[in-house]
C-alpha cells in the first residue's frame, strides 16, 4: 500500500517536474538557451501573485497574474539575450547570462520582499479522497489533469500549427528557416513566453509544498533539469516519461531511505541514463557528417 | 601554423612567468593594502584559483563544461577535515584530500567519456546540488547541519588566515600551475591538445578518448580537492550550508571569465568565484547577490573572449595606438 502511495505521489511531483521540463526545451529547442533563471522567473511571478492574494484576490486571479507575470519576465529576458549587443555570442556566454539573470532576481527578491518563508495556498484545499488505502487530494488530481492539458496542447502546437513547426524548423536550421521568411526573433520571444508561462504553472503547483521564498524555486529547475538531461533535449515527450520516473524515484529514495539522499539518487539516475543512452532516454541520436 | 601548435605556443610565455612573479607579491599588497579581511578574502579567491586551474582543463581542452567544481571542493575540504580529526598528520590529511578529489574525478568520467555538452554538463551540476545534502546524510562524520570545525594540526592552527597563510596559499597556486604547465608541455599536454584541436584525427592515431577523460578529470578533482583542502584550513569551519550549487556555478564562470587556457586567467577567475562573493556577503538581504549577478553580467557584456584574452586584446590594441602618438 505504501508502494502504491509513493507511485500516486511521484507521479503527481513527475506531472509538475515534466511541465518545467517542458519549459526548459522549449526554450533550448529555439534558442539552444538553457536557462538557469526558469525557477527565478517563476519565483518572481509567484511573488506576484502573492501579493494579488494579499490584496484579497480569488485564486483564480492570482494563478492567472502569476502565469502572467512569469510569461512577461520570461519574455523580457530572452529579448534582452536575444539582443543585438549578445547576437555573435557563442552560446556558453548565453548561458551564463541566463545564470547571471537568476542571481539578479534572487537579489532583487531578497530585497524587495525579504527572505522569510510564506506559505502559498494550494490549488484546491482538502478534499482527501481515500481509494484503497490510498490517499488523493483534489490538488493532486487538478495537478495531473493541468499536466495532461499542457502536454496535449504542445503536441497540438508544435504538432498541428504553423507557428509550432516554424519553430521546429528554427531547431533544425535557423539560417534556412530566416531565408524561409519565418519571423525567427519573434518565434524566440515567443518560446520565451511559452517557457515563463509553464514556469509560472509549475511554479503554483510546487509553491504550495516548498513554500515561497527567493530560493525555493530552484528545486524547479533542479528537478527540471534533471527530466530533460535524462529525457533528451530534443523530446517533450521525453520530458513527460522522465518527469514521472524523476518524481517516483524522489519518492521512494525519500520513503523508502532518506529525504537526504534524492538529490544524490537523481544524479546518479541522470549519469546511469547518460553512460546508457548518451542522448537521453527519447533523444534522437545526432547525424554527424564525417 | 597549425591549430595545435598555436595552442601550445600560446600556453608558456615568459609573460607567464612574469605574471606568475607578480602573483608572488600581491599577497603582501593585498594585505598590507587592504588590511586582513581583503588578505582573506585573497586568501580564499586565490584558494578558489585552483578549482579554476582544475576546471580550465575540462572547459580549455575536453571542451566540456564542468559544474560540479563545488562538490569536488566539498570532498576534499571534508576528506581532509575528517583525517585531521582522526589524528593524521597534516600532509597526509591534505594528500587524502587530493586524492579524495581525484577519485570523484575519475569515476566521474566514466560517464563523461560518452556523454558531451549540455547533458554533461547538467549531469555534473546534479552532483553539486546533491552535494550539500549528501554531507547532511554522512552526519556523524560530518557533523550534519551543524557542520565541523577543521581540527588543528601539527601547530599549525586553522581558520586564522593572516598573511602567512595566504602566502603558503598563493605558493600552492603558483607550484599547481607550474606543475599544469610542465605536465602540458610533456605527453599528457600532447595527448589533451590533440584531442581538443583534432579529436578524430588523434583518435585515428589510437589515442584513447576515454584516457584523456579519466586524465582530465582525475586532474581536474585532484586540483579541486586541493582546493578544498586549503578552503577548510583558510575558513576554519566546514558547513554543508558553504557548499551550494552556486559555489560550482562561480567556479565554472571563473574559467570562463578568466579565459579557459590561461593560467593567470585562472587566478583572476578564482578570486571572482572566491574572493568576490566574500566581500560582497557584508551586504545584507538579496544585495551581496544582486551585485554578483549584475558584476558578471556586465563582465559577460564586456568581456567577450573571457577578462584575460580580452585584457591581452586590450593591451595589443592600444600599443600600436601609443606608438603612433609618440611619432607624432
Amino acid at each position: 500500500m505504501l508502494a502504491a502511495q509513493v507511485l500516486i505521489t511521484g507521479i503527481v511531483m513527475g506531472a509538475i517536474y515534466a511541465i518545467t521540463g517542458a519549459g526548459l526545451v522549449v526554450i533550448y529547442r529555439t534558442t539552444g538557451v538553457i536557462n538557469f533563471a526558469h525557477g527565478d522567473v517563476a519565483a518572481v511571478g509567484l511573488f506576484c501573485a502573492y501579493g494579488a492574494l494579499r490584496l484579497g484576490a480569488p485564486y483564480a486571479v492570482a494563478a492567472v497574474v502569476a502565469i502572467a507575470a512569469s510569461a512577461a519576465l520570461s519574455a523580457l529576458l530572452g529579448t534582452v539575450i536575444g539582443s543585438r549587443l549578445f547576437r555573435r555570442r557563442p552560446v556558453l556566454d548565453l548561458i551564463v547570462l541566463t545564470i547571471s539573470a537568476g542571481l539578479i532576481l534572487q537579489g532583487l527578491e531578497g530585497v524587495v520582499v525579504g527572505q522569510s518563508v510564506r506559505t502559498f495556498p494550494a490549488v484546491a484545499e482538502g478534499g482527501l479522497t481515500r481509494i484503497g488505502g490510498v490517499s488523493i487530494r483534489v490538488s493532486d488530481v487538478v495537478v495531473v489533469a493541468v499536466c495532461v492539458v499542457v502536454f496535449l496542447a504542445l503536441y497540438l502546437f508544435f504538432d498541428r500549427t504553423r507557428t509550432g513547426t516554424s519553430m521546429r524548423a528554427l531547431n533544425e536550421n535557423a539560417e534556412a528557416t530566416r531565408l524561409l521568411g519565418v519571423p525567427v526573433t519573434r518565434l524566440r520571444t515567443l518560446a520565451w513566453v511559452l517557457a515563463g508561462a509553464l514556469a509560472g504553472v509549475a511554479g503554483l503547483f510546487v509553491a504550495p509544498i516548498y513554500s515561497l521564498q527567493p530560493t525555493s524555486m530552484e528545486v524547479l529547475v533542479v528537478y527540471g533539469f534533471a527530466v530533460v538531461v535524462a529525457g533528451g533535449f530534443e523530446s517533450v515527450v521525453g520530458a513527460l516519461v522522465c518527469g514521472v520516473l524523476v518524481g517516483v524515484l524522489q519518492n521512494a529514495v525519500s520513503v523508502f531511505a532518506s529525504s537526504k539522499l534524492v538529490l544524490i539518487a537523481v544524479a546518479a539516475f541522470m549519469l546511469v541514463v547518460l553512460a546508457i543512452r548518451p542522448t537521453g532516454l527519447l533523444g534522437r541520436r545526432p547525424v554527424v557528417r564525417v | 601554423m597549425s591549430a595545435t601548435a598555436a595552442a601550445r605556443r600560446r600556453l608558456f610565455t615568459s609573460r607567464t612567468a612574469v605574471l606568475l612573479a607578480a602573483l608572488a607579491l600581491a599577497p603582501l599588497a593585498a594585505e598590507l593594502g587592504g588590511g586582513p579581511y581583503i588578505g582573506y578574502a585573497f586568501a580564499l579567491g586565490t584558494a578558489f584559483a585552483l578549482s579554476v586551474l582544475g576546471n580550465n582543463l575540462i572547459v580549455g581542452y575536453l571542451g566540456e563544461a564542468n559544474l560540479a567544481g563545488g562538490a569536488f571542493l566539498a570532498v576534499g575540504a571534508y576528506a581532509s577535515a575528517i583525517a585531521l580529526a582522526h589524528g593524521l598528520p597534516l600532509w597526509l590529511a591534505g594528500l587524502i584530500g587530493i586524492a579524495a578529489g581525484a577519485v570523484i574525478g575519475a569515476l566521474l568520467s566514466i560517464p563523461a567519456a560518452r556523454v558531451h555538452g549540455h547533458q554533461l554538463a547538467l549531469a555534473t551540476l546534479g552532483l553539486a546540488w546533491a552535494a550539500p545534502d549528501v554531507i547532511r546524510y554522512a552526519e556523524a562524520w560530518t557533523g550534519g547541519s551543524d557542520g565541523m570545525y577543521v581540527p588543528t594540526s601539527g601547530g599549525i592552527p586553522a581558520g586564522l588566515g593572516g598573511l602567512a597563510d595566504t602566502y603558503v596559499v598563493t605558493g600552492i597556486f603558483v607550484v599547481c600551475a607550474l606543475l599544469v604547465l610542465v605536465a602540458l608541455r610533456g605527453r599528457a599536454g600532447r595527448l589533451l591538445l590533440t584531442h581538443a584541436e583534432a579529436g578524430p584525427a588523434a583518435r585515428g592515431f589510437g589515442v584513447r578518448a576515454w584516457a584523456v577523460a579519466m586524465l582530465a578529470w582525475g586532474a581536474c578533482g585532484a586540483l579541486g580537492g586541493l582546493s578544498g583542502v586549503l578552503y577548510g584550513h583558510i575558513v576554519g569551519y566546514l558547513s554543508p550550508d558553504e557548499f551550494t550549487f552556486q559555489v560550482s556555478l562561480f567556479i565554472f564562470v571563473g574559467s570562463m571569465v578568466g579565459g579557459a587556457r590561461s593560467v593567470p586567467g585562472a587566478w583572476i577567475g578564482g578570486l571572482l568565484a572566491g574572493a568576490v562573493p566574500q566581500l560582497l556577503s557584508d551586504i545584507p538581504g538579496g544585495g551581496s547577490i544582486l551585485t554578483f549577478g549584475v558584476v558578471l553580467a556586465a563582465v559577460v557584456a564586456l568581456a567577450r573572449i573571457g577578462l584575460y584574452p580580452s585584457l591581452e586584446l586590450l593591451g595589443a590594441r592600444l600599443r600600436p595606438a601609443r606608438k603612433e602618438a609618440a611619432d607624432e
